[in-house]
């Protein structure tokens, strides 16, 4: 590695400062062993998604099972890892009232009865239970688990005296009751490691957040996906598909935190212009923004500097904007006003966003310090800059805050809900700055500066290999974070997507590291 | 395609579920007094409590009893039970702490550590780093307190226990897991259980598929459950000759689950209790991001605190379980208790403006102090708490007054059900601090074992007596286990039974 240039030692020092968290002592070589990602349950929405694809419901039983969720992304084996007695029996719940609601409508019923049995053996019960256990359970079921289903529901028209959709109905609930359909389980090959089958499920719940379709599944048992153009291919389809946007939802609202708005509070008399709508359109607009960097060649270097869409269900929000304001991540609605309290700015937190967000550097504040403004005797600070100077006099906090006050208070031209002001508690806004020794007049001037950040290409990519990968990185994964980022360079997330999925560690079959 | 769209809340289950079923279901059955069933009833609530609640507080090491001991005005709901209750004061919970040199009573991140603590007396982020997890995203604990009532009392009922709860609104993370924030049952180190917040999942947990008709329909689905479970057992056994030794864990689980059904199936065919209306759900929010506000879709948190209360009481009730863990709020609480009436405002002396937000989290944030080092045997109110703060306890205090009260009202053998259950009602912190000593507790009940009518003040901070120890006590004394150890004390110091808080 080359060694640091000046400014890259300084934020370093400044960091330890913080009780950074990076990756500090020397890299281990990445050992590659392609086994079977650990079982798993599906998070709320995969699961939602997964059940309303499959079947065609519109209900979502996910919103009512108990919920353990991680930091950051909750698709983290760390936490999905285990079935309480709780979760289970939601789960089995869940595939009796499923059944149920397909059952009762005629539409939903004949996507899973396709056919009408003539004789007794025709093949028409075991065509649809087939069909319908491959999409449930995203591979091909074995001629012996086939062989059972068939028998339940034998046993259903014999036995228990049922007619053909009742006999059905039963099979289909033993089928969602599955532990392959709520369960990430992938079977072990004859080799030791994953069946091919199990690319398709790590794929299409990577970019689409629920099951393969019947053509992934194809290409995977194929052997389509066994080699690099193959996955790239399907990799293709998949980002071109408008289910992207799941991507989009979950893997950048998860780690921007953009998924927070719908709870967001605003302090709705300070601020009538913000209302649930113009939330939401917010939300959208964020998720348009970002769309950019995966659908389109947009690299991601131009975070800070990238130009946002047209919103008319924002024209009132950004009604006072100087032209030219408005471009990058952080001068968002959304990115403004998740980062203010209720009823005002937050530079601080504006700037973590940033720091700890875009450039993954911990700024926790050291242990029994307060992050809060304390009030002292005497004149009392009237705007949120001259509050931040008094906070600065703590020693203890002026490690941090000398990095954050900066790049928070650049953005103070935009109030608690992102709207553009020009004076705060009547006085005049004045957003300029220094970062390590650059001046700047406004957030315009200082994404020049935060773009040319080392940190920015590593940490995306370290965030997009922990949400392919479902788990928590550890120090062992930097090798392959920082080779994937060296090669990336911050480019478009699409390209990114391809190298982390040509990982050994995400498709699982055994290739030599680069 | 608003996430809030597309939910089912609580619409006028309060209607629903009005009184009628109730006197309908009383089961009538006399339990003689030596057969009395006991009951273990954990209600907690997060963020602890304001100053109010210590407001005529004896001494330390002094006891309150008869006229001497009054309730603080956020108590005053439990008025009428005031002979079947135990205040307790200067209990602290912090000795399982190994953030520092020795444990310190401020535990940082303090609501996810404490909340965690609060049934299990451990360290969760010493487990974790045992188990060489990441603090980020591993959950850990011990086995909670309610889950050894659980164990021993399993078989008493078709239901070994019950989690149920309030929170809508997911509280802020400290960093770790929500089954810190969220949880209070750990029936393993591994398995949290998180509560329960919607009425309509609870009560079919309780009821089950108990409505059918005839005997003859009754046999049909039986038949027809059976049919189910066993082809699902089969195929997940199946499916496990196939996979990895530790993806079998995962599946065994899975099928501890499905046996569980096969059980209550069995259970359920004798109809004990008949059935009430069945509520309306409230969503369990899906995510970390989302939640429930009053208001929001026309929920309302009163209504849904009531129709949970009949529920806790249904089940006992109809003894349908025997041990209730009942989460009030999420820890670090999000959630604004807009709705909170005039009465419970009047209470603690906060003027009625519906601009207030009520937000708990904010408002354990606003003005309020309480010192501690010892001033005449207490600790000096430096800064009386906000009333925001105050109303929202009152709040809390009064729904699990009501519940008590319910309880109280149903005769049983030489009692009443609360006379047979022990409540506990409490915090994982002590107040604005977010201290883990002097935790706010309340216990009602367990007639013939715990004193009654009293307040009493344990040693303060330094000499003070541990949470582990009430466990114990009431682990061995009211469950009849064999306990020997609760919860870890990183000192070496041995469980010892809280002989003051007994009769």
């Amino acid at each position: 590695m080359d060694a640091p240039t000046p400014r890259r030692t300084v934020v370093v020092l400044l960091g330890a400062l913080c009780a950074c968290e990076g990756f500090i002592e020397a890299p281990p070589q990445p050992i590659v062993t392609p086994e079977p990602w650990p079982a798993h349950l599906l998070t709320a929405d995969e699961y939602n998604a997964t059940v309303q694809d499959l079947l065609g419901t519109t209900s979502r039983p996910a919103d009512f099972f108990p919920s353990v969720s991680a930091t950051v992304f909750d698709a983290n084996v760390g936490v999905l890892g285990q079935v309480s007695a709780v979760q289970g029996e939601a789960l089995l719940e869940a595939a009796r009232t499923l059944t149920d609601e397909v059952f009762a409508s005629p539409a939903l019923r004949a996507r899973i009865v396709t056919c009408t049995p003539a004789a007794q053996d025709d093949g028409c019960v075991r065509r649809s239970v087939g069909a319908f256990a491959r999409r449930a359970f995203r591979r091909t079921p074995d001629a012996d688990e086939l062989d059972a289903l068939v028998g339940v529901y034998d046993d259903a028209r014999g036995r228990l005296s049922l007619d053909h959709p009742g006999a059905m109905a039963l099979v289909t609930r033993v089928v969602l009751s599955h532990p392959s359909v709520a369960l990430r389980v992938e079977r072990l090959s004859p080799t030791g490691g994953p069946e091919p089958v199990a690319l398709a499920s790590r794929l299409s719940y990577l970019v689409w957040g629920t099951a393969p379709d019947e053509a992934l599944l194809d290409a995977a048992e194929s052997g389509a996906l066994a080699t690099a153009e193959g996955r790239h291919a399907a990799l293709a389809r998949l980002v071109e598909s408008p289910r992207r946007s799941r991507f989009v939802q979950r893997f950048f609202g998860q780690w921007l935190g953009f998924q927070r708005l719908s709870s967001h509070v605003v302090d709705p008399r300070l601020f009538p212009r913000w209302t649930p709508s113009v939330g939401l359109a917010t939300r959208q607009h964020a998720d348009a923004f970002l769309d950019q960097f995966l659908a389109g060649e947009r690299p991601w270097r131009d975070v800070f500097r990238a130009p946002h869409d047209a919103s008319p269900a924002l024209a009132d929000l950004l009604r006072d904007d100087p032209p030219g304001v408005r471009q990058g991540l952080v001068s968002l609605p959304a990115y403004l006003a998740l980062s203010s309290h209720g009823a005002q700015t937050s530079p601080t937190s504006r700037a973590k966003g940033v720091v700890t967000g875009l450039f993954c550097t911990d700024l926790s504040p050291p242990p029994g310090v307060s992050t809060e403004f304390e009030v002292t005797p005497g004149a009392a600070p009237r705007t949120t800059r001259e509050k931040l100077v008094e906070h600065r006099r703590n020693p203890a906090c002026a490690g941090c805050h000398a990095i954050l006050d900066p790049v928070g208070l650049s953005l103070e031209h935009f109030d608690a809900i992102g709207a553009w002001r020009t004076t705060e508690g009547g006085q005049p806004i004045d957003a300029s700055g220094d970062y390590f020794g650059a001046p700047f007049t406004d957030h315009r001037d200082l994404a020049v500066e935060l773009e040319k950040d080392a940190r920015l290409g590593p940490c995306a990519t370290q965030k997009l290999l922990s949400f392919a990968l479902r788990r928590s990185l550890t120090p062992a994964d930097q090798a392959l974070v920082e080779s994937l980022a060296a090669q990336w360079q911050a480019g478009s997330m699409r390209t990114l997507l391809q190298s982390v999925v040509d990982t050994p560690a995400f498709h699982g079959t055994q290739e030599v590291a680069r | 395609m608003s996430p809030l769209s597309r939910r089912a809340v609580l619409r006028g289950a309060g209607v629903a579920l009005s009184l009628p079923w109730l006197e309908a279901l009383a089961p009538r059955r006399a339990f003689a007094a030596e057969l009395a069933p006991r009951r273990f009833l954990l209600c907690a609530f997060p963020n602890g409590a304001p100053h109010d609640w210590w407001d005529g507080a004896p001494a330390f090491g002094q006891t309150h009893t008869g006229a001497a001991f009054r309730l603080p005005s956020v108590l005053t709901p439990f008025a009428p039970l005031k002979s079947k209750l135990l205040m307790v004061s200067r209990l602290g919970n912090y000795t399982w702490n190994r953030g520092g040199a020795r444990p310190e009573p401020t535990v940082e991140p303090s609501h996810a550590r404490c909340m965690a603590a609060f049934t299990t007396c451990v360290d969760t982020d010493e487990v974790l780093r045992r188990a060489n997890l990441p603090l980020d995203s591993g959950v850990r604990n011990g086995v909670s307190v309610d889950q050894l009532f659980a164990a021993q009392w399993a078989q008493a009922t078709p239901l070994a226990s019950l989690q149920t709860g309030l929170g809508v609104k997911p509280g802020m993370f400290d960093g770790r897991s929500y089954a810190y924030n969220q949880v209070l049952s750990w029936r393993t180190p591994t398995e949290p259980l998180k509560r329960q917040v919607n009425p309509r999942a609870i009560f079919d947990a309780l009821v089950g598929a108990s409505t059918a008709g005839s005997d003859a329909a009754r046999r049909a689905l039986a038949e027809k459950e059976k049919s189910v479970l066993d082809a699902v057992r089969t195929e997940t056994l199946r499916l496990k000759a196939r996979v990895s030794r530790n993806d079998q864990v995962v599946l065994e689980q899975y099928l501890d689950s499905v046996r569980a059904l096969e059980q209550r199936a069995t259970a359920l065919s004798t109809v004990m209790c008949q059935t009430p209306a069945r509520p309306d759900a409230v969503p369990e929010p899906p995510g970390p991001a989302r939640g429930l506000s009053h208001g929001q879709d026309g929920y309302d948190h009163e209504v849904h605190a009531d129709v949970m209360n009949e529920l806790i009481t249904l089940a006992f009730q109809c003894d349908r379980t025997r041990v209730v863990t009942h989460l009030l709020d999420d820890s670090r609480s999000e959630f604004e208790y807009r709705h909170i009436p005039r009465a419970d405002r009047d209470r603690v002396g906060l003027a009625y403006r519906a601009t207030d937000t009520l937000h708990f989290h904010g408002d354990q944030h606003g003005s309020g102090a309480l010192g501690d080092r010892v001033v005449d045997g207490r600790y000096p109110v430096l800064t009386p708490s906000n009333r925001g703060y105050a109303a929202i306890n009152a709040w809390l205090c009064r729904k699990v007054a009501e519940l008590a009260l319910r309880l109280d009202a149903i005769r049983e053998g030489d009692g009443s059900v609360l006379d047979h259950t022990v409540l506990v009602f409490g915090s994982e912190m002590r107040t604005h601090d977010h201290d883990a000593f002097d935790l706010p507790l309340l216990l009602a009940g367990g007639t013939g074992l715990l004193a009654h009518d009293a307040h009493r003040a344990l040693a303060p901070l330094g000499q003070d007596r541990q949470l582990r120890d009430l466990w114990f006590t009431l682990l061995r004394r009211w469950g009849g286990t064999t306990t020997v150890s609760f919860g870890e004390d990183v000192r070496g110091v041995a469980n010892a039974e809280l002989t003051e808080l007994l009769r």
